[in-house]
């Protein structure tokens, strides 16, 4: 107790002679960059816990996030697109947050300086970067983001997924649905995977004679046991996988003419969703931060391990073992969170927990999970222990965590947008 | 001492040191030989997530799919917290800011009020002494769901006393009847 006290006293003392502190009128401002599941939570327990005694700033150019999570259950009409939208009203109003709808184009870490694309400067004494991915450029060959109106990516909600929704309602009779797979590591593991389950969900009720190609560069992928099961007894003969061994990792994509081509073979296709691989958002980079693509940060509290006053979370992050999901995001925030203000207020830091689940739905009322608990290790976050459903598990039990994962969807929404 | 006395003074001992930890953490450069030390007392949890996908379709950690030992809408615990803990809920002297803390990992999945969909009870409603026993259920395996044994066999008892002492500080809705509902 003594010990923590005066340990406390000495880092509130070296705080206060900080200048940007100085600068940003009395209270100490954090600057959250990205509106989503990371960047949303950070700034509402920031500002939720510090009641007042923080400037949380959340800089986001969108007025409406349209969740990815769930996103592939709206296109089997399992989900509205309408509810998985969410807005940032509460989070000003309810919060005392400062929404700013802009967005971020460069960072000067030496003045601690946020460059928004309208022109303003931002101040800031911790800065936190929830950007979400980015595509690496030229990672499929043939397409470049110019091609998503044509061969979506559908891999940051919204617009992207109402197009391949429409695309996939409009597709003929018996025709081919393209997927192809990014290469690790990427958002949403099972993502790509439960993209197959839930179009080929909508393809068997609108167009049953339709078949699926999924072309992936893994030789492995999440779940697989559990979808390859499901696939067989739901959509049987509809879904066909080629892997790495047969041309999956080299896929070249056409989208003007509808075809890709695969180990020298040219396939014409009907839809085609392409993938590709990403890195962090591009903001990072702007900001100096990455190394092969992400950014490295210390497993205590997320802090960029270039630069403590800059922590780097959610997808953006190379932080060890977590995979890269909304779930994941929110729990890296509430530890994100806990640290700045105690470092910025002096309260109370307490050790960071880290959780993870992740449901996916393979057929209307069939959900599967996996789900583990991290520690903070040595350089990284490090998996504990872990659960993953299995195969041959009884309906009822498939309906429980099918029904399960609508009851987290709106809890996280709560705890993320207030 | 009783060994579970012991135990509970142990985790203790190690909470507080981690909190010592962290708060240096920010400020000098002992911070990550004190955050390992930590890590050596408590331990990171040993079966690795990573390997899970590999055993799908094996038998696996955590047991998805065992069958209800409690059915839903048990009236009455299986099992009670232990003494020490019974009697720190009852008095209200778990250490409720922690208990804040800790409760983020439960609002990930349980909202914090009532809303239609039902099948994860929201925290707002819980009964701390039901919530204490329902977790312990979970801790013997008593109760199948997975991701609740999971989170339950690393909350220890002054972490319980701890989240007890915040449920029982929100404004509740119906709270003095409810049992956690959810008995998967
Ligand atoms: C199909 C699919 C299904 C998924 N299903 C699940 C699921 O079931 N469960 C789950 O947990 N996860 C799921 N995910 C993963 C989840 O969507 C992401 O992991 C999560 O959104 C990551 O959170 P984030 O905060 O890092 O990024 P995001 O939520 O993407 O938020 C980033 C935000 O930053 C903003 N931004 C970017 N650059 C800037 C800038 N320069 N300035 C200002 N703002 C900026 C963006 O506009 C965006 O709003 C799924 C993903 C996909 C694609």
């Amino acid at each position: 107790m003594h010990r923590r006290h005066f340990i406390g006293a000495a880092f509130a003392g070296a705080a206060l002679i900080s200048a940007p502190m100085l600068r940003a009128q009395g209270r100490p401002r954090v600057v959250v960059v990205g509106g989503g599941a990371g960047g949303a939570t950070v700034a509402r327990y920031l500002a939720k816990d510090s009641a007042g005694a923080l400037d949380v700033v959340l800089v986001e150019p969108n007025r409406v996030y349209r969740s990815c999570f769930f996103s592939n259950l709206a296109l089997a009409d399992l989900r509205s697109p309408a509810s998985l939208e969410h807005r940032y009203d509460r989070l000003a109003a309810d919060y005392g947050i400062t929404v700013l709808h802009d967005r971020a184009v460069a960072v000067d870490r030496a003045r601690r300086e946020v460059s928004l694309g309208a022109g303003g400067l931002l101040a800031y004494d911790k800065l936190v970067l929830a950007p979400g991915i980015d595509f690496v450029v030229g990672s499929v060959a043939g397409w470049s983001e110019a091609d998503a109106e044509v061969f979506p990516h559908a891999y940051r909600g919204g617009a992207q997924v109402d197009l391949l929704r429409a695309q996939l309602g409009a597709m003929r009779q018996g025709g081919t649905f393209a997927l192809v797979a990014p290469p690790n590591p990427y958002r949403c593991p099972p993502g790509p995977y439960e993209r197959v389950s839930m179009v080929a969900s909508l393809l068997g009720r609108i167009n049953p004679t339709a078949k699926i190609l999924l072309l992936d560069p893994k030789a492995t992928f999440s779940k697989q046991a559990l979808f390859e099961e499901g696939w067989a007894r739901h959509y049987p003969g509809v879904v066909e996988r080629i892997g790495p061994d047969a041309g999956g990792a080299a896929v070249e994509v056409r989208p003007a003419a509808g075809e890709i081509v695969v180990a020298g073979a040219v396939v014409r296709v009907d839809v085609c969703n392409v993938i590709p691989a990403q890195r962090a958002g591009v903001i990072s980079e702007a900001a100096g931060l990455t190394e092969a693509g992400w950014v490295p940060v210390e497993p205590l509290a997320l802090a960029s391990k270039a630069d403590p006053a800059v922590h780097v979370l959610g997808d953006s992050a190379a932080q060890g073992d977590m995979p890269k999901s909304g779930f994941s995001a929110n729990s890296q925030a509430k530890v994100v969170a806990n640290a700045i203000r105690a470092a910025l207020t002096g309260s109370r830091a307490f050790p960071p927990r880290y959780t993870n689940t992740c449901w996916s739905a393979i057929a209307p009322g069939d959900g599967v999970k996996v789900g583990a608990s991290y520690t903070a290790g040595e350089g990284k976050i490090a998996a504990g222990e872990g659960f993953i459903s299995q195969v041959g598990e009884t309906a009822e039990l498939r309906a429980a965590t099918y029904a399960e994962s609508f009851a987290w969807y709106d809890a996280i929404s709560e705890d993320i947008f207030g | 001492m009783s060994p579970r006395l012991h135990a509970f003074a142990i985790a203790r001992v190690a909470a507080s040191s981690v909190r010592a930890a962290l708060v240096i953490a920010g400020g000098g450069p002992g911070a990550g030989v004190l955050a390992l030390a930590f890590m050596a007392v408590v331990g990171p949890t040993v079966a690795s997530a990573q390997n899970l996908e590999a055993t799908t379709g094996a038998e696996a950690p955590g047991c998805a799919g065992v069958p209800l030992a409690a059915s839903p809408g048990t009236e009455s615990p299986l099992v009670d917290p232990a003494k020490d803990l019974r009697a720190a809920i009852a008095a209200g002297s778990g250490d409720r800011d922690w208990g804040e803390w800790l409760a983020g990992e439960c609002l990930a999945c349980h909202g914090l009020h009532a809303k239609a969909e039902a099948s994860i009870p929201p925290l707002a409603t819980l009964d701390p002494m039901a919530f204490a026993s329902a977790l312990e259920e979970y801790r013997r395996h008593l109760r199948p769901d997975p991701g609740m044994r999971l989170l339950a066999s690393r909350l220890a008892p002054d972490e319980v006393a701890a989240l007890a002492a915040y449920f029982a500080s929100l404004p509740g809705e119906d709270a003095a009847d409810a049992v956690p509902a959810d008995n998967r």
